[in-house]
């Protein structure tokens, strides 16, 4: 038990160093530490169930180890800058004033056939309309347009909009869902009525229905036998 | 922050069953080994009751273990300590003080394997 403890206190630092190292492109969505935890966790609880002959403390320990490192780094990371810079590393500017930064590029080992994908990714096709790009710690790139071509927004078109509201489901499979109702302000008269003026006879026929409040709707009928 | 006093603690107590572990691990197979010579030496004094007598006391101490060697030993492991075990009650009985001298040695190296991989050692941990 205590080997196990030990060992992955060692594969762990060893992991999350080796993220690091790798750099960026490696990642995709998570940091490095979590990378870690997300690639060790999965084979270290299969191990037991796998194998009746291996004790179960033999998957618990590790994986409690392993909770242990995460939440006790997390904890630092959040406390120490330092430490943040050195586990989760520091977002890299790629682009800055549309001038491309190839000494950043290549510390990160990033291409531009990928620089090229992440952009179109993003929908921008055109590399020269990009300002700034940054490859974030997660290995994502965000980018920021030239003023003249990013989308106006309505402040700046001096439109009035209504804020949006959050539709939520009102009837799921013919059933409804009356704490979304209650949340909204409406009650099963209002919900019976609106489906009255869109043609629909009852709950049961509805398969989804959602509402946001300011009483906007969306329904979504049973297959028709 | 309560997250991470509980993960600490739960940690640390981990750590200390494990420290315990060792200890009752080296306690147990150390009270085997220790059984099987005398076993042995009894057997190679021709006092075949007394080495029946220490072969029995090594298995029945190994068996009442069992609890606990089978959450934190691989069950191979433990097959492979009670088969050692069995054999050597197996020489007893037949009398035959060679084979009973390969049968207690099998069963201390056996012993000794188990201790010395649950021992924290660079050797173990790598």
């Amino acid at each position: 038990m205590a080997i196990s403890i030990i060992r992955t206190l060692i594969l762990y630092t060893v992991m999350v160093t080796s993220m690091r190292v790798m750099g960026k492109r490696q990642l995709g969505e998570l940091e490095p530490a979590e990378l870690v935890v997300a690639i060790l966790i999965s084979d270290l609880a299969a191990n037991p169930l796998q194998d009746l002959g291996t004790p179960l403390a033999y998957g618990l320990v590790p994986v409690m180890t392993l909770l242990f490192c995460e939440v006790m780094l997390s904890a630092v990371v959040l406390k120490s800058r330092r430490v943040r810079r050195a586990v989760s590393g520091t977002p890299s500017v790629i682009i800055e004033n549309g001038a491309l930064d190839r000494a950043e590029m290549k510390r990160n080992r990033y291409t531009i056939d990928e620089l090229s994908e992440h952009l179109r990714k993003n929908g921008v096709p055109d590399i020269s309309t990009v300002k700034h790009a940054t490859l974030e710690k997660d290995g994502t790139l965000s980018t920021v347009l030239y003023a003249a071509e990013a989308p106006a927004i309505p402040k700046q078109m001096n439109l009035a909009v209504p804020e949006p509201e959050i539709p939520l489901v009102v009837i799921s499979d013919g059933e409804v869902i009356g704490d979304s109702l209650k949340k909204l302000g409406f009650d099963e008269k209002w919900l019976s009525k609106r489906l009255s003026e869109n043609g629909n006879a009852g709950v049961d026929e509805v398969f989804l229905m959602t509402a946001d409040k300011s009483g906007k709707i969306y329904i979504a009928p049973k297959e028709q036998k | 922050m309560k997250k991470e006093i509980v993960i600490a603690s739960l940690f640390t107590a981990m750590l200390a069953v494990s420290i315990i572990n060792i200890s009752v691990l080296s306690e147990l197979t150390s009270g085997v080994s220790r059984s099987a010579e005398f076993c042995a030496d009894a057997a190679l004094a021709g006092d075949w009751d007394a080495a029946e007598r220490y072969a029995t006391e090594a298995f029945t101490r190994w068996e009442n273990h069992s609890g606990h060697t089978k959450i934190v030993l691989r069950h191979n492991v433990i097959e492979s300590g009670e088969n050692a075990l069995i054999t050597l009650l197996t020489e007893i009985y037949s009398r035959d003080a060679g084979r009973a001298l390969g049968a207690a040695e099998a069963v201390r190296r056996n012993m000794e394997s188990i201790s010395d991989v649950e021992r924290i050692r660079v050797g173990s941990i790598f």
